[in-house]
Formats: structure tokens, C-alpha cells, sequence
């Protein structure tokens, strides 16, 4: 065989030609199908996971939210925790407004049948109170969604005003509760300032105008018409109980002394609906807006808000350390009316 | 577009001195945007998952953020890490780094399966998922690395040194507030009791 002649079994251009090539980016094709496979895998695991499993893995307890998300029929709760007072200037909202915005919020989703109020609140001042009061009215006449509040350790005052307007009140048997009344805290500084050389001079276009001042004793003209506005808060406060409670006026006064009562004691009272622990408040309310099977439970917003409240609140020491220290004197602490149990 | 882009992830894997050149030719931000987005979406999956989203949770907002974080990131260290390299000596493009960095940032992509198999197979696989997490992060420092020293054309211990100086400033400087808050909370506490 002469040179250049080709040899029967060799192939043409064995050697010239490269093997063939798969084409570029066939690998990197397969790696991205197999990503959008996990990433498929994963959504998929989230959404079908069950909701709010208190004992299952990391996988079942923080599935919760993306589940409900695709649940057609939840209970929300909205935990209300702390003195009720209106938002003070801050990094994030907080106080009243905030718990206000919240429920709105959850009250608009279509799957959200039914709300628990988690109620753990001293009370706080009425302003605050009473807004929350008819914000929950509003929206019971309006969505028709049942509100049931459940007691946590304390529901005293204007914590409990707050459960009066749900349609119904499940509390732990050694919950405390009641405390209906009103208070507005005065401090007089008198002797402390004239100890440390100050003396105040207020100018004032009214004698009425610095009542409840600190730097003198009251008058009891000024005493007589703060206990008028007391007792005209009172009164609302106990028309309050009576219409969500749908008890007469003259059954609640007695109790409305400002005394507190156990959980236990206020069932026999008719101050509360049932004993039961925020399950069964869950449970009562799934039943009350019809939702059938096991409800589900949707929390909204509650880990990053509360982190941030929590960090606003060591924040606002740092912006007023003279009002945060004075404020435990109590002369220096909220001023005005208050649905509130003052230990 | 998507078969450039597949294109480009497969020089990056296979022959990633030849992407870094092709980038710094012609460098594809969407394509590295899309890269850090996906990453971020990766990484929020396989700890929503292990349950690891011990702040946030599952939300769309934690996953909106770690997105936003993840690309942030990638763009402040592409530049602080080219001014550094720059200052080196190395020669190269912030906009390709920024591509470089987010390819780099694709391998957390390989954490998803990683946590699935985990769930499969192992019960309480929640801490493996963390060890899991460090690795795979080790492993993007050292190719965030590789691609330095491509881009710029520096040696590799330059690279590692362009790479861990913001890391290192960023600590310093987290160390040095919370000195002062310390010593701030010291001075307050001394005053309030003298």
C-alpha cells in the first residue's frame, strides 16, 4: 500500500478530525434542571408540610406560615402583650396602632375566618383601650368573623375591657382577671423638690389648668372633678362589660370594684365563657366560623416585629435614659386616665 | 440569552481562568444578578427547611431580604475587593468580578439537595445542616479567591489576602462599636453613680 492510501478498516480523518463534542452548556443545562428540580422539591415539602406541628422537626415547626398561606380556612392569632398605650415615637410602631393595624390586616385575608385575641395585659390608658375595643367591634359587625379571646396570665382592666369585645372569652383557671375600674395616678414631689432647692411657678390661664400637678397638693375642687371624669370613665367601662357580655348593668357593678378574680372564679361569675388553654381557644373559635377538621393557625409577622419591638425598647433608653430612670419614681410615668391594675 | 448563560457557568466549572478572561471581556451583570438571586433562593429553601430561619421565618419578606442582602453584598465586595486588588497591583473590571462573585455564589445552590437528602436520611439533621453551611461557605471564600486571582491576575496568596481584608475591617469595625457602647454604658453607669 502505497503512502496516503487508506488503510480498508481505518476510518477517514481519524486522526485530523476531533471526537465530536457535546455541545457547550449541555452540563451546566443538566445542572440547572437538577437545581430547579431541588428547588421545586423544597417548595413543594414547605407548602405540603403541616402547619404549626409543636413537636415535629425544624422542617414541620417552621413550615407553619407558607402552609397556612396556602390553607383556604385559618384561625389568626394576634398576641396582645404588655400595657395597652398608644405608640410612642420609635424605630417601628408599636403599642395600640400596632395590635390596631394588625388585626385589620388579618381581618382583610379572605382566609382568615376566625381571629384569637392572645390577651396578656395589665390594660393601660383608655384612649388606647377603647380604640382596640371598637376596632374589634368594627370588625365582627363588618367581616362577621368571630373574635375569641383567650387569658393568658394576666387580663386585668383594660385587658379585659379588650376580651369584652369578643364574642367569646376562654381563660386558664388561675389567669388573673377583672380589676374593672379606673385610676389616674398622682404624685406629689413637693417636699423632694424644696429639698433640692427647686420651686415651680407655673403662669396659667386657668386655676384648672395644672391639674395634677406634682410640685402641689391637690385641691378638692380638683379632686372632685377628676373623680367625676373617673366615675364618667367607670361608667363606660362597666356599659362596656355589660354589652359584650350581655349582662345587666346593675349584675356587673358589684363586681366591678376593682377587684380581680381567678379564671375559675370568673366562670361562675359569667366574666368569662370557658376554662381552656389557647388550644381550645383555637378550637372554639374554628368551630364558631364553621371551619371543619383540625384548624390551622396562622401567626403573621410576629418574629420580626417582636425582635424589632424588642429592640426599639432598649433603643428608646438610649434616646431618654432621665425618662426611662424617673419613670420607675412613678410621678413620672403616664398621666391621664387609666383602664389599668396598678400594683 | 440562557444558552450564553449556561455557557458561561459551564467555563466557570470547567475551565474558569478561560471565563474569567470571556467576562472581563464582556462581562454579564444580569447573568451574575440572576446567579446571586438564585444562590439567595437556595440557601432561604434548605434553612427554611432545616428550620434555621430562627429570626425571620418562611415568609415571602425574609426570602425578599435575603435576595436583597445576597446581591448587596456581592456588589460592596466586588468593589471593596477590586479597590484592594487594584491596590495589590492586579490589573482587571469590578463588573466582572461582580459576575465572577455571584457564579462563585451559585455553589450555596448545592446546600438545597444536600438539606433534602439530609431530611431523607438522617433525623435530626438540623445541626449537620449548619456544618453543611459552613463548608459550603468555605468553599465559596475559596473560589471567590480562585476568581480574584484570575480576574486581576494575581497570585493566589494576594488573592486570599484582597478577599479577607474586608472581612477583616468589617470585624474590627464591629469591634471597635461595640467597645465604644461598652465603654459608653461604663461612663453612664460610673456618672449615674457618683
Amino acid at each position: 500500500m502505497s503512502e496516503g492510501e487508506l488503510d480498508p478498516g481505518q476510518a477517514p480523518f481519524s486522526e485530523a478530525a476531533p471526537p465530536p463534542k457535546a455541545p457547550r452548556g449541555r452540563k451546566a443545562a443538566v445542572l440547572a434542571g437538577l437545581y430547579g428540580l431541588s428547588v421545586l422539591a423544597g417548595l413543594l415539602l414547605l407548602w405540603r408540610a403541616p402547619a404549626r406541628k409543636e413537636n415535629g422537626s425544624g422542617l414541620l415547626k417552621t413550615a407553619g406560615l407558607l402552609s397556612a398561606a396556602r390553607d383556604k380556612e385559618v384561625v389568626a392569632v394576634v398576641t396582645i402583650s404588655g400595657p395597652i398605650y398608644a405608640a410612642e415615637s420609635g424605630l417601628v410602631p408599636r403599642g395600640a396602632q400596632a395590635w390596631g393595624r394588625r388585626l385589620e390586616k388579618l381581618a382583610e385575608k379572605k382566609e382568615v375566618k376566625a381571629i384569637v385575641l392572645d390577651i396578656n395585659s395589665p390594660g393601660g390608658s383608655v384612649g388606647s383601650v377603647q380604640e382596640l375595643y371598637s376596632q374589634i367591634g368594627r370588625l365582627r359587625r363588618e367581616t362577621k368573623k368571630p373574635v375569641v379571646a383567650h387569658l393568658g396570665d394576666v387580663a386585668a382592666s383594660g385587658g379585659y375591657y379588650l376580651a369584652a369585645a369578643c364574642d367569646r372569652i376562654v381563660s386558664l383557671p388561675g389567669t388573673l382577671l377583672g380589676s374593672i375600674g379606673v385610676i389616674f395616678n398622682s404624685s406629689n414631689v413637693e417636699g423632694l423638690l424644696s429639698k433640692v432647692g427647686v420651686r415651680m411657678e407655673p403662669i396659667k390661664s386657668g386655676k384648672m389648668k395644672d391639674i395634677g400637678s406634682m410640685s402641689r397638693p391637690m385641691t378638692s375642687e380638683e379632686k372632685a372633678l377628676l373623680q367625676a371624669l373617673i366615675d364618667n370613665a367607670y361608667g363606660q367601662f362597666v356599659g362596656a362589660v355589660a354589652a359584650g357580655r350581655k349582662m345587666p348593668e346593675e349584675k356587673v357593678r358589684p363586681l366591678a370594684d376593682g377587684r380581680i378574680f381567678t379564671g375559675d372564679q370568673a366562670l361562675g361569675l359569667g366574666l368569662v365563657d370557658q376554662l381552656g388553654d389557647l388550644q381550645d381557644t383555637i378550637v372554639l373559635a374554628a368551630k364558631l366560623a364553621e371551619i371543619k377538621g383540625k384548624p390551622k393557625v396562622l401567626r403573621e409577622g410576629e418574629s420580626l416585629s417582636s425582635v424589632l419591638e424588642l429592640l426599639d425598647s432598649r433603643l428608646s433608653w438610649l434616646r431618654a435614659p432621665e425618662a426611662s430612670l424617673l419613670g420607675g419614681l412613678g410621678g413620672f410615668s403616664y398621666r391621664g386616665l387609666e383602664y389599668r391594675w396598678d400594683r | 440569552m440562557i444558552a450564553d448563560a449556561l455557557v458561561v457557568i459551564e467555563d466557570f466549572i470547567e475551565e474558569p481562568e478561560a471565563a474569567a478572561r470571556s467576562l472581563r471581556e464582556s462581562p454579564q451583570p444580569l447573568l451574575g444578578a440572576a446567579c446571586y438571586l438564585l444562590s439567595a433562593l437556595a440557601v432561604f429553601l434548605s434553612h427554611a427547611l432545616s428550620g434555621r430561619l430562627y429570626v425571620l421565618g418562611p415568609s415571602i419578606a425574609s426570602l425578599t431580604l435575603l435576595a436583597l442582602w445576597h446581591l448587596g453584598m456581592g456588589a460592596a465586595m466586588s468593589a471593596l475587593a477590586h479597590l484592594i486588588a487594584e491596590g495589590l497591583g492586579g490589573k482587571g473590571r469590578a463588573l466582572s468580578l461582580f459576575v465572577l462573585f455571584g457564579l462563585c455564589d451559585l455553589a450555596w445552590s448545592v446546600l438545597l439537595p444536600l438539606t433534602l437528602l439530609g431530611l431523607a436520611l438522617l433525623p435530626g439533621f438540623s445541626w449537620l445542616a449548619g456544618v453543611l453551611t459552613v463548608l459550603i461557605g468555605y468553599w465559596v471564600l475559596w473560589l471567590k479567591a480562585r476568581s480574584i486571582s484570575h480576574n486581576y491576575g494575581i497570585p493566589l496568596a494576594k488573592a486570599w489576602t484582597t478577599l479577607c481584608l474586608p472581612y477583616a475591617a468589617a470585624m474590627l469595625g464591629v469591634l471597635a462599636v461595640f467597645t465604644m457602647a461598652v465603654w459608653g454604658l461604663l461612663r453612664q453607669a460610673l456618672q449615674w453613680s457618683s
